[in-house]
């Protein structure tokens, strides 16, 4: 019995003597397995550094740790009451000024512009001024006060945030592409995959766009359910005679995917699901083809303003050719 | 610079007033269609009928399941986009197509509203195989290809028309309108002419053509002459039908037309605007409103589009005003 008394002493001592260390030099995945993920950035074992979103006691030098918020300490650790306010610790801010290359998702002036040279995902500047305008999630991009729950879906939209899509330590759990969960907030079926190849995220979408192959569609499906589902097995959708809402994860089709033209393939986008890098009829649409996932300058998040005439180049008519 | 600053000019001048039309370069797809039938968590209401009841999801996507019933939300009652039901809100001295009646009613005086047929199997049984023609509905987009085009562009039909039986497979539909005129004047009666394409040609076909696509026996040599040829004397009213080889020029029929009461337009029949006639070969607003003895009869010469004050959608009363309209080409009993 004394041995066992000796043995958890001494195991005590010597954890107080690791964590009594400077945070950054913890080892954490020592003991913290199953965050290593292929992402070749920041959010995998590797380069995991976990005394960037988490503070062990919320005291360093008896004072508040750097970058954590007055009033804690906070659930799960974290330096901020609010977890999308720990990511944006490092993904908020001007565009093409940020020294830990961490890609911005929230700009301060919307300076992704209309045009978007760059942010794939969109930028939560806009979610944040017009709450319409894109996903909503929580902290200082504020929660959506409209909707309660997920349009198409029964996902609660106070419990969004980075970590409802994004798995922040990588890894098994998460996709390859940008950290997307397997298992997105609320999904409790199988897992979620998609497959993609990410460009250059935080880049120049144009130059280095990324490419969507499969899965996607399903992905927000998981809280979007009711603007999902294939031609045949979903009745929310429609039958693929007479779509009641618009199709995702739909083959195009001869005709529409002769109507794509020439604009640039990567501002409306089409899952490439035979990967051949162009646009053929058994790609499908997809939400991103209309929607970036963060925010926009227009309503419910669409890559052009709907409420405007279509007219070349406009959205719609990239598929539908109307009115010409 | 110099150089540059004329074409510059010249491009200026071009655009102006060079306004996209609403179905057309114009569209914008959200005013009729919602993508996903939500919008802020609910049933979303069509934007220029904020008061009415939110329905669907419906078919194609569309605000409302009858598709009569969303084109009317713009279409009827609303100042500046023209108005085909009833009363006419913008004021104009008589619409080109005149007007229709209530929805799902049978009207003695026009086409009867309801539901569109197009796409479905019930366009044929509307009037064959058990279908009641007296009861038989049409809705918009059974005549008018929502969508359109511009005025102008390579494939626009005149008025956005197409086949119901064959949408996109009708011929260029020609019509001319006055350029002088802008907006809703523009479906003023006296602003269109009408232009038939040149005998055995088919560069383009006459807006009837349209109309016989559901009324194909009351038109062509087959159906109104006897015998079947242009030889035979007529047996029911001709009309130029020029896609089956009908030119009916009011002088080609000089035992019973008197072209040149006609051409004068004065005197018995007149007491009635003069009616709308083709011009074959016509070109343009001017050339296709020059009256000549050689202008030819077709189904709008008696009948509007929509529909009228009067039976069967005629220009005058052909039951108590008889010697109207018929006399300014027949000019008989005087």
């Amino acid at each position: 019995m004394k041995k066992h008394l000796y043995i958890l002493i001494g195991l005590f001592f010597l954890l107080m003597l690791t964590h009594g260390m400077s945070e950054a030099a913890y080892d954490c995945n020592a003991c913290h397995t199953g965050h290593a993920g292929s992402m070749p950035s920041f959010h995998n074992a590797d380069q995991l550094i976990c005394s960037k979103c988490h503070t062990i006691h919320y005291s360093e030098d008896n004072a508040l740790p750097a970058d954590a918020e007055a009033g804690g300490p906070f659930s799960q650790l974290l330096l901020k009451s609010s977890t999308t306010d720990v990511c944006l610790i490092c993904h908020q801010g001007p565009l093409n000024s940020n020294s830990t290359g961490a890609p911005r998702v929230l700009t301060d002036d919307g300076s992704m512009g209309t045009n978007y040279p760059s942010l794939s995902g969109g930028d939560f500047y806009y979610s944040k001024t017009d709450q319409r305008k894109g996903h909503n999630p929580g902290g200082s991009v504020g929660t959506d006060s409209i909707l309660t729950q997920s349009p198409g879906g029964t996902f609660t939209s106070a419990d969004e945030s980075c970590v409802s899509c994004h798995d922040p330590h990588g890894g098994s759990p998460a996709n390859t592409y940008r950290l997307l969960k397997k298992k997105p907030a609320g999904w409790t079926g199988a897992d979620l995959i998609v497959t993609g190849d990410e460009g250059h995220p935080g880049g120049d979408e144009e130059a280095d766009p990324p490419a969507y192959n499969t899965g996607f569609g399903a992905w927000c499906g998981a809280c979007h359910s009711g603007f999902h589902g294939s031609d045949v097995t979903d009745s929310d959708v429609g039958d693929g005679t007479d779509w009641i809402r618009h199709p995702v994860d739909a083959p195009l089709g001869t005709e529409i995917a002769g109507n794509y033209g020439a604009t640039p393939a990567w501002l409306y986008p089409v899952q490439d699901v035979d990967s051949n890098g162009s646009v053929s009829s058994t790609d499908q649409v997809f939400c991103l083809s209309c929607h970036r996932s963060h925010g926009t300058p227009y309503l419910s998040g669409t890559r052009w303003d709907s409420a405007q005439p279509s007219g070349a180049g406009a959205g719609c008519n990239k598929c539908h050719a109307k009115g010409s | 610079m110099k150089r540059l600053l004329l074409p510059i000019i010249f491009l200026g001048l071009f655009f102006v007033g060079t306004v996209p039309a609403f179905h057309g370069s114009g569209l914008i797809c959200s005013k009729c269609h919602t993508m996903h039938a939500s919008e802020d968590g609910t049933l979303p209401t069509m934007p220029d009928d904020p008061s009415g009841t939110p329905e669907g999801p419906n078919a194609h996507l569309l605000y409302k399941a009858n598709v009569t019933d969303l084109c009317l939300v713009c279409h009827d009652g609303q100042t500046g986009t023209p108005d085909v039901l009833g009363t006419d809100t913008n004021e104009l001295t008589e619409r080109a197509a005149g007007y229709l009646a209530t929805v799902n009613t049978n009207n003695a005086n026009g086409h009867n509203l309801g539901p569109n047929k197009i796409g479905s199997s019930s366009l044929c049984t509307t009037c064959h195989f058990g279908g009641a023609f007296d009861d038989a509905k049409i809705g918009c987009t059974d005549c008018h290809e929502p969508h359109g085009r511009d005025p102008g562009s390579t494939n626009y039909r005149y008025r956005n028309l197409q086949w119901a039986s064959s949408p996109g497979g009708e011929p260029i539909i020609t019509a001319h309108v006055n350029p002088s005129a802008t907006g809703v004047n523009m479906y003023e009666r006296a602003n269109v002419g009408y232009t038939a394409p040149t005998v055995q040609s088919s560069s383009w076909r006459e807006v009837t053509n349209i109309c016989l696509d559901c009324h194909h026996t009351l038109s062509g040599y087959y159906y109104t002459r006897d015998g079947g040829t242009s030889a035979g004397h007529p047996i029911r009213h001709p009309t130029t039908d020029s896609e089956r080889g009908a030119w009916e020029a009011i002088n080609g029929h000089t035992g019973s037309t008197d072209p040149s009461h006609w051409e004068t337009g004065t005197g018995i029949g007149f007491s009635v605007d003069r009616l709308p006639f083709l011009v074959s070969g016509a070109g343009d607003y001017a050339a296709a409103t020059t009256v000549a003895q050689d202008n030819e009869v077709f189904c709008l010469t008696c009948h509007k589009a929509h529909g009228s004050t009067y039976n069967s959608s005629l220009r005058w009363g052909y039951r108590s005003d008889s010697n109207l309209g018929c006399q300014q080409c027949h000019n008989k009993g005087s």
